[in-house]
Order: structure tokens, then C-alpha cells, then sequence
């Protein structure tokens, strides 16, 4: 089971939200923190939260930072639009880049970037709420619903070239009251890893076995204070 | 000095800042900008089996690789170059150094629901336990070489109910299906190792 720490940044700062919402700051980013010794997780994954919502460029002074501290594989999202986008995160220090408002309105970036790097190379969001009991993907950091369930989106995108999918519950999301594992039934016929995330909590840990259908979990909170 | 060869869209600050604790290392576009106090080529992970063959050719690396006696890294995509071709791109030719052909991990490896394409995580390497190499490792990739029990094979990775190749050796090249510069801090102590073995002549795990 993969084991991801999920690090928010908001310009230069590194932050926590609660279900998309408002912003503790927990480190500056050019601080003195380390992210190379640890045994517990073996991945970051790190998102921009404000870059999609107004239509900026990427982070991409937060992906060095990080870069410099981690001799892991970081996942980077949070704004990335083109080819020119993600081929520079790669240059910087992702080994993936994440997707996920610029896919309801440019679906043929993915065909772009795979040709060049690779399916492995791109993971896609599938940011969430539950409405009306039906798993709603959002794009713009939460603000904008589709009409596309997760199960629909993913199995979609899926068939387009991509190397995995990370499901995050934005009602969950900084809650710290465990991941949705109701997901089962949605995630289980998509083709590639499936990554949770929102809501991770020591506990959820243990909650690993054989038959799951999902590869790997995210979390936020529980490693912010490791940094 | 080691050189990291800036292949398009490859992980090359990763790589950098692994091996800038191990020795100076200068990113280069084409041989003639190898220093002759290079001892090591990298080439690094991340590409299309197509675009990165489109690469090495159209800057000049494929007489240079074939001859060159300084020590060749191929890291996941560079590993693939260094094969006989890939089902990534049918019809492309790789470098030749290593008698792999390149497969497409198949969906029917799964042997329970967990199991999905891309293989992805840290994994254990199975090779000998004296061997230089990290004890786990990570991996993303789609292809890879199948175990043919190739005597060139060093390390081999399990991925559902089959055995691939993870690290493979020939001469003064040396290919890896896994990403040392992104295994923490064992995989940068395995890079310093094997780049100082390899610069004072010593075979690698026998």
C-alpha cells in the first residue's frame, strides 16, 4: 500500500484547509524543514491551492522547494494548463503532474503529455463531494460541480492514457474522521491505481488488506507535524 | 564529474540534487558537451519510449553510447533506450545494448483487485542478498523487461505472479527499472556506491 503525504501550499506558504475551506499557515516554505528522513511516508504528493481558481501559472517555486528537500517522488498540481506546464514541472522536480479543473474544458492535454512522458507520468483528480448520494467531481479547487460522477470520470479519462487516479472527499477533507471507504463500488472497475485521500487518519492504516480497491492512501494532517 | 543527459520532459532535478552530494554534475543536451573528466552518463527516467528514442537520436547520443568507456546509467525510461526496442512504440529502434525486448505489463498479472498497471510504489528487489543495491525500491512504469534469465540480470522485482527485471549489467552499462534518485536516502547511498565501484573497476554484485 502506498503511503503519500499530501502537502498544500498557498503561494508561499504551506497550509491546511478544512473541506476546501480557509487556510491555517504551517510552514513558510523556504524554512528550514526536512522531508528526506522519515520511514513513513514514501511519496508527497503537492497541490497549489489557489492557482486553478484564478486561472494563474503553477507553483512552481513551491515544487523547487520541496524538490530540493525530498528524494521522493512528488506528484505537482495546482494550475498546470499545457504541455509547456507539465514538461516544466517535470524539469523542476515532479515525477508526476496532477490534473484536474483543466480536463472539463481541454480533455487533448492528456494525448499532449502522455506522447512525450508516459501514461505513468499523469495522475488525475477526482475532487468530490456527495450530492444526493451520488459522488459529484468539482474542478476549480471545489467551487465548480460537474455532472460527472467519480466512477464516470475516471473510467473515462482512463481510457485516454493516465497512470492513476487520486479520489479526495472534499466533506472529509481536514476532518481527520477517516477516509470514504463507501468509494468501493465507484472505484473498483478503474483500470489504474487509486489513491484516497481526505480525511486520512492514523487508523486508516490499518484498514489494509488484499482485496482493496484502492493502491494507495493520502494524508495531510497526521505528517505536517513531522516537518 | 557525472553527466545528466536533459532528455524532454525527464526527472533531471531529482537527479541532480541526488547526485550533487556524490560528485559535480553537469546537465548536457549532446556529447560534444561531455567533459573528458566525465566518468558517468546518466540517462534519466520519465519518457515515451518514441519521443526518447526521437531524442538520443536527433542529438547524436547512439554512436557515443555504443562506444563510450565511461560508465552508462539508464534509469526506467533510460534503462528501456538502452534495450532492443519497446511494445511502447512499435517500429522504434532502441540503442541495443542490452538483448531486452521491452513489454507492456500485462492487465492479467492482477491477482486480486489490488493489483492495477501502472506498478507503482516501493518494492522489494530480489538479487543476491551481498549485492550493491537499496533492499526496497521505488517504481512507476508501464513496460518492462520480463525475467528471460538473461545472465546479465542482477536484480529482479515481483509484480503480481511474475518476475521482471529491476537492475540489469553489461561491460561498463548498467540499467535500472527502478528510480534510485527517488528511493530516499538508500537509493542516493546505492548511486554513490555503484558510481565509485564502477570508477574503480569493480564489478558490481559477484
Amino acid at each position: 500500500m502506498r503511503n503519500i503525504f499530501k502537502i498544500e501550499v498557498k503561494n508561499d506558504w504551506i497550509v491546511k484547509g478544512r473541506q476546501f475551506e480557509g487556510v491555517r499557515k504551517i510552514q513558510n516554505i523556504s524554512s528550514n524543514f526536512n522531508l528526506t528522513s522519515n520511514e513513513t511516508y514514501e511519496e508527497i504528493l503537492l497541490l497549489d491551492m489557489t492557482k486553478s481558481v484564478f486561472g494563474l501559472p503553477p507553483n512552481f517555486d513551491a515544487l523547487e522547494a520541496i524538490a530540493k528537500r525530498a528524494l521522493l517522488p512528488i506528484t505537482f498540481g495546482g494550475g498546470i494548463r499545457t504541455l509547456s506546464d507539465a514538461l516544466k514541472a517535470f524539469d523542476l522536480g515532479a515525477s508526476r503532474i496532477y490534473l484536474n479543473t483543466i480536463l472539463f474544458d481541454n480533455i487533448d492535454v492528456i494525448d499532449k503529455i502522455q506522447s512525450i512522458v508516459g501514461a505513468q507520468a499523469i495522475t488525475v483528480g477526482c475532487e468530490y463531494r456527495l450530492v444526493n448520494d451520488k459522488r459529484v467531481c468539482f474542478s476549480q479547487r471545489g467551487n465548480e460541480p460537474s455532472n460527472l460522477s467519480v466512477k464516470e470520470r475516471a473510467i473515462q479519462l482512463s481510457k485516454l492514457g493516465i497512470g492513476e487516479v487520486i479520489c479526495t472527499s472534499i466533506d472529509r477533507d481536514g476532518l481527520g474522521i477517516g477516509f470514504d471507504y463507501g468509494i468501493d463500488n465507484d472505484i473498483s472497475e478503474i483500470p489504474v491505481p487509486v489513491i484516497l485521500c481526505g480525511g486520512g487518519r492514523d487508523t486508516d492504516k490499518m484498514n489494509i488488506h488484499s482485496n482493496c480497491t484502492y493502491q494507495g492512501i493520502c494524508f495531510s494532517s497526521i505528517y505536517l507535524d513531522t516537518l | 564529474m557525472i553527466n545528466i543527459i536533459h532528455t524532454t520532459g525527464s526527472n533531471i532535478t531529482n537527479l541532480y540534487n541526488c547526485l550533487i552530494h556524490i560528485d559535480t554534475v553537469d546537465i548536457v543536451k549532446r556529447p560534444a558537451q561531455i567533459k573528458r573528466e566525465s566518468h558517468t552518463v546518466i540517462l534519466p527516467g520519465n519518457g515515451h519510449f518514441k519521443s526518447y528514442l526521437h531524442f538520443l537520436t536527433s542529438h547524436g547520443w547512439p554512436d557515443f553510447l555504443l562506444e563510450t568507456q565511461k560508465t552508462v546509467i539508464g534509469i526506467c525510461s533510460g534503462y528501456h533506450s538502452l534495450c532492443l526496442d519497446s511494445d511502447e512504440s512499435p517500429g522504434t529502434v532502441g540503442i541495443k545494448i542490452f538483448n531486452s525486448h521491452v513489454q507492456i505489463l500485462p492487465k492479467s498479472l492482477s491477482i486480486s483487485n489490488f493489483y492495477k498497471t501502472p506498478h507503482t510504489g516501493f518494492k522489494t528487489l530480489l538479487g543476491e542478498e551481498n549485492g550493491t543495491s537499496p533492499e526496497k525500491a521505488f517504481f512507476t512504469h508501464n513496460y518492462g523487461v520480463i525475467d528471460n534469465h538473461s545472465a546479465t540480470i542482477t536484480h529482479r522485482v515481483e509484480i503480481g505472479d511474475r518476475l521482471f527485471v529491476a537492475a540489469e549489467e553489461k561491460d561498463n552499462y548498467l540499467g535500472l527499472q527502478y528510480h534510485p534518485e527517488l528511493s530516499g536516502i538508500e537509493g542516493r547511498f546505492f548511486l554513490d556506491k555503484i558510481i565509485r565501484e564502477k570508477r574503480n573497476g569493480k564489478i558490481w554484485t559477484t
